[in-house]
């Protein structure tokens, strides 16, 4: 029986003084100051109402916490619920010495509370420390909790890579966009125009639309701002309005990469969120109208972003059938119907069991980007990318630290030039909360150049330099042309709306239709390389104007600036027809042309009082006899081309004027390049 | 190539003619003999004398003065072959090479031994960037004295500058066959194969140089560079200390060391030899511009800027440098200036700055 009591004796000695400092809020240990007893349990009851609301809400709890926590810093429970309040807060440098010290006064004081001290190690990138809390974590979990230890697996795995990602950081530069951008509410879904001109993204600050506060999240409502960049800085960002914004969630998703078509998430009461599509060819942002039932489901629609020709439609949706959680789908534009087709799944190449978000196709039209909680992440969303390489994506490769932290980071997007991009991210250092951030790409490293030199002859006094093989650096740029300017009217020069068709001129085949701006004549048109592109620009009364852009394959990012001046239909005018194509020294018409010669026979059908006509010229390389008879014969065969196609011949004129009548000069390639051309003139009306 | 040039011509215009009935040495191809009265060779007192004071008036370096004594000499005895050698001299040294190669000639007509002035004629073909006529001259040379090494190692430098690194080899080997001791020859040799290369035929040339000639101090500098090329950096240091035992005051064994430490990534110990080849050598650019490439390693950029700008003060066409100031301009975010550097760099013909501007400026 001494025994006994001895044995029990010693037990109860050891637990005393293991949870000898975890002192309860009760009367029994605070008899000296029952008023204070009285306010922090006030305190605590309070922070609890708000901390039992979930993440959310947890921040405004801290207050109450902390002042119970300064009476009595000694209970694990509230050193427990004021970590967790820190770590929802992001506040991890706060999380951590209260969760550590809530486990060294109780380390049973709640199953998860490893879960909560290795979340904030790894969000501060203390990878070991990460790894170690969730092993601890994970043996503290019951067989019956296979989700929790699947994620633990996962966790871990994160931070693995995290550690990797971090030994390897890729070269960039990161910078906040600075407070014209950014506030301390929430900034994110950035979007920009190809150019780089214009720049939009959802905040949710006060002074969005009704400066309504979204009581499911704590925060206000989503609304859309944008700023433009003048002489190179970005402008003070402006809530854009009705009737975009509306009183309810109203999120930027992309802008076409002319800036004139804008995806917005719209999400209220009724819906789950869905995909809408409004346009500023007007000059002003129209209302905006929902995606059809093939985009948009009974389900959550978000991020949504259009291939540079406008033929696909990369989405993001959660409804059932995907791999789980959000997923990318892909709709393709049907012509006939006019509308986007049925989604596809991107596949699990691309999709996983968790979620995905923030999908971007590149101007190239081959890349794409996209964030995901799957995949190598080091930690919540990372930034993706991969590559359509003719039969499926390539599998996707992590942006790489720093881009991607263990914080979200999210809403990737890549200029045209790929020389920039920007991206959405909650890491430390940002103005508050998310914030957007541009990415300059430094590319591979530069190794610097060392020379030297060796007295290599005995009997030369003077050294040799050594022969520097200097290190390959590879050239990476985007394979693709961008195509801006303006469209006017040649005589008031003031902006038209125009349509403008690209035709790949191999084939004939019409690759994509644009609008000009109505109120600024813009236009910004992507042409990946690989392709003889025609354009057509067309606007009601005028001669079409003709733009002829050859990009060979794999060739290097550039951009043009055209000012297209439109002709009305009158005698006189006439237009060059840069999409007329022949063999050197030859008169046949090469099969690249067959798509301008329609356009000009349906010039002719529409306005068949019409006597043009068609000219040839050259340069004056060659003969003068020649290059008379060579232009003649030329003009000949687009009149011949356009008889068969049913025009009168009476409607026709051929002319060849060889090297007399040149446009440019003939003493650049380029200059000789513009004298040979095929013109289409009004001779009558 | 002109101090290469002036080396030759110095090697080469000690072998004039002496004084006659006085012994003079002289380091190259032909011993003048001492006539003195042999009843065969009998010349004038008045020629010599004249001849004579040429020679001593070349020797003092006074070749326009003793073109005089020459001429006078040969005005009195038109067939006096030494006095044309001696006269060519001079006409060498005073640049006026067409008459020098005329006097040469009219002294191998009249001479027995023709060789050295064909050799000389060699060299002003040589000067003159007239490889073919040299080469032919130097065979001239050789069928006079088909044994002497020096020769066919001299040979085989002209081929080495001509670029046609086999038959410099070939004939280096020659003349390594002719005297196995020419460790000249067995540098220059290996600096062929290193052009060639083949660094392990390199290394092999060098060390045998170097086991003949331990002191010498220019063919462990080679050693060094060949092993550092062969990735072989622990021993071309080793070598490099050696270069640098035998000869401390040469400021390239301190760049070459100096890169292979970076080469090791050993930055400290590098940009401590570039700092000594600097002090070594007044001006030393290409010091100041791998010291600007190793401060970019060690993420020193403002320091960077500073040497490569040195290096560019020093020499405007060393494009290394604009290269290296360019890299560590983009990394203290001076796009413009790192342009700027890059585009130069690649008018000055180096090939990495087209990449750098293709990938960043454009």
């Amino acid at each position: 029986m001494k025994k006994i009591f001895l044995f029990t004796g010693f037990y109860l000695f050891l637990a005393l003084t293991a949870f000898s400092q975890n002192i309860p809020f009760d009367k029994a240990y605070f008899k000296q100051d029952k008023q204070g007893l009285k306010a922090a349990n006030d305190n605590i009851k309070k922070g609890d109402e708000y901390f039992e609301l979930g993440e959310y809400y947890a921040k405004e709890a801290i207050p109450f916490y902390e002042a119970a926590q300064a009476f009595n810093p000694n209970n694990a429970g509230l050193n427990y619920k004021l970590g967790v309040s820190y770590f929802f807060d992001h506040q991890d440098n706060k999380a951590i010495p209260r969760l550590k010290k809530a486990i060294e006064l109780n380390p049973s004081v709640m199953q998860d509370v490893e879960y909560y001290l290795g979340k904030s190690y790894q969000r501060t990138m203390q990878w070991e420390l990460a790894i170690s809390t969730y092993k601890k974590y994970g043996a503290s979990l019951s067989p019956e909790q296979t989700k929790e230890s699947k994620l633990t697996n996962k966790l871990i795995q994160e931070c693995k890579t995290g550690e990797e990602l971090m030994a390897n950081p890729v070269r960039v530069w990161i910078d906040n966009m600075g407070p014209e951008i950014n506030t301390k509410y929430h900034e994110y879904g950035v979007t920009i125009n190809a150019d780089a001109s214009l720049l939009m993204f959802t905040s949710r600050r006060p002074t969005n639309i009704g400066g309504y506060i979204d009581q499911n999240t704590n925060d206000y409502f989503e609304d859309i701002y944008s700023s433009e960049k003048i002489n190179d800085e970005w402008q003070l960002a402006k809530n854009i309005g009705e009737p975009v914004n509306d009183d309810g969630h109203n999120a930027v998703l992309s802008l076409s990469n002319d800036g004139l078509d804008l995806f917005v998430f719209k999400g209220n009461e009724r819906t789950m969120g869905d995909i809408y599509t409004t346009n500023h060819y007007k000059g002003y942002w129209e209302k905006p109208k929902a995606l059809g039932k093939n985009i948009n489901s009974k389900y959550h629609e978000s991020s949504a972003s259009l291939s540079p020709d406008r033929r696909k439609l990369f989405f993001v949706s959660d409804r059932p059938g995907g791999y789980g959680g959000r997923d990318i789908y892909m709709s393709v534009w049907d012509l006939k119907k006019e509308e986007f087709g049925p989604a596809t799944n991107l596949g699990s190449t691309i999709n996983t069991e968790y979620d995905e978000e923030g999908v971007f196709i590149h101007p190239d039209g081959v890349t794409l980007y996209f964030s995901s909680q799957g995949h190598n992440t080091m930690g919540e969303f990372d930034n993706f990318v991969s590559t359509w390489d003719g039969s499926a994506w390539t599998e996707p490769i992590n942006l790489g630290y720093p881009i991607n932290s263990p914080n979200i980071d999210v809403f990737f997007i890549v200029s045209a030039d790929q020389h920039y991009g920007y991206f959405t991210s909650e890491k430390a250092g940002g103005n508050g909360l998310r914030d957007i951030y541009r990415i300059e790409f430094l590319g591979v490293e530069k190794e610097p150049v060392i020379a030297t030199e060796d007295h290599l002859i005995a009997s030369i006094a003077n050294p040799q330099s050594s022969v520097v093989i200097e290190p390959t650096v590879a050239v990476t740029s985007s394979k693709l042309a961008l195509v801006k300017g303006v469209v006017l009217d040649e005589t008031t020069k003031k902006p038209l709306l125009a349509q403008m068709e690209l035709v790949d001129n191999s084939n004939g085949e019409i690759l994509a239709t644009f609008e000009s701006d109505l109120a600024s004549g813009k236009f910004l048109i992507s042409l990946p390389s690989g392709k003889n592109y025609g354009i057509a620009v067309k606007a009601e009364g005028y001669l079409f104007n003709s733009q002829n852009f050859i990009i060979p394959e794999g060739s290097l990012y550039r951009e043009y600036n055209l000012e297209i001046f439109m002709k009305k239909i009158e005698v006189g005018k006439k237009i060059v027809l840069k999409n007329i194509f022949f063999d050197s020294n030859s008169s046949v018409l090469r099969s690249e042309s067959e798509t301008e010669i329609n356009r000009i026979a349906k010039i002719l059908t529409d306005n068949p009082t019409l006597r043009v006509e068609i000219s040839g010229h050259t340069d004056n390389i060659g003969k003068d006899d020649y290059n008379q008879w060579l232009s003649e014969k030329r003009a000949e065969s687009v009149v011949k081309a356009l008889i068969k196609l049913g025009i009168p011949a009476s409607m026709l004129e051929f002319k060849g004027y060889g090297e007399l009548d040149p446009i440019s000069t003939n003493l650049t390639d380029e200059g000789r390049q513009e004298n040979r051309r095929t013109e289409f003139k009004i001779i009558s009306k | 190539m002109k101090v290469f040039i002036s080396i030759l011509l110095f090697a080469f215009s000690l072998n004039f003619y002496g004084q006659e009935n006085s012994t003079v040495k002289t380091d190259g191809l032909t011993v003048v003999n001492a006539l003195g009265a042999d009843s065969a060779n009998y010349i004038d007192p008045d020629v010599l004398e004249n001849y004579n004071r040429g020679v001593d008036l070349l020797k003092a370096g006074k070749a326009r003065e003793s073109l005089a004594f020459f001429n006078k000499a040969i005005q009195l005895n038109a067939n006096f072959s030494k006095a044309y050698f001696n006269k060519a001299i001079a006409e060498k040294q005073l640049d006026n090479n067409e008459m020098a190669i005329k006097d040469f000639l009219t002294f191998a007509e009249k001479d027995t031994v023709p060789a050295e002035a064909y050799f000389q004629i060699a060299i002003i073909y040589y000067e003159q960037d007239k490889y073919t006529e040299a080469l032919s001259m130097l065979d001239k040379t050789l069928k006079e004295t088909p044994n002497d090494d020096r020769l066919t190692y001299k040979k085989g430098v002209i081929y080495y500058l001509l670029g046609d690194y086999d038959s410099a080899i070939n004939n280096y080997t020659k003349a390594i066959e002719q005297n196995p001791d020419n460790t000249d020859a067995l540098n220059d040799r290996a600096s062929c194969k290193r052009k060639k290369e083949d660094l392990k035929g390199a290394i092999y040339d060098y060390k045998k140089a170097v086991s003949i000639k331990p002191d010498f101090a220019l063919a462990w500098n080679n050693l060094g560079s060949a092993q550092r090329e062969f990735e072989a950096y622990s021993e071309a240091i080793e070598s490099y200390n050696k270069a640098i035992s035998l000869d401390p005051y040469n400021a390239i064994y301190f760049n070459n060391r100096g890169y292979t430490y970076f080469l090791k990534n050993n930055y400290p110990l590098s940009i401590k030899d570039f700092e000594k080849a600097i002090l070594l050598k007044e001006g030393y650019a290409l010091a100041y511009s791998n010291k600007s490439a190793t401060l970019i390693k060690q993420e020193k950029y403002d320091e960077a800027v500073e040497s490569a700008t040195t290096a560019l003060n020093l020499d405007p066409k060393l494009g290394y440098a604009y290269l290296n100031r360019g890299i560590a301009y983009e990394m203290l975010r001076d796009k413009t200036k790192a342009c700027e550097d890059w585009q130069k760099a690649k008018e000055l013909g180096v090939q990495s700055a087209a990449a750098h501007i293709s990938n960043t400026c454009n």
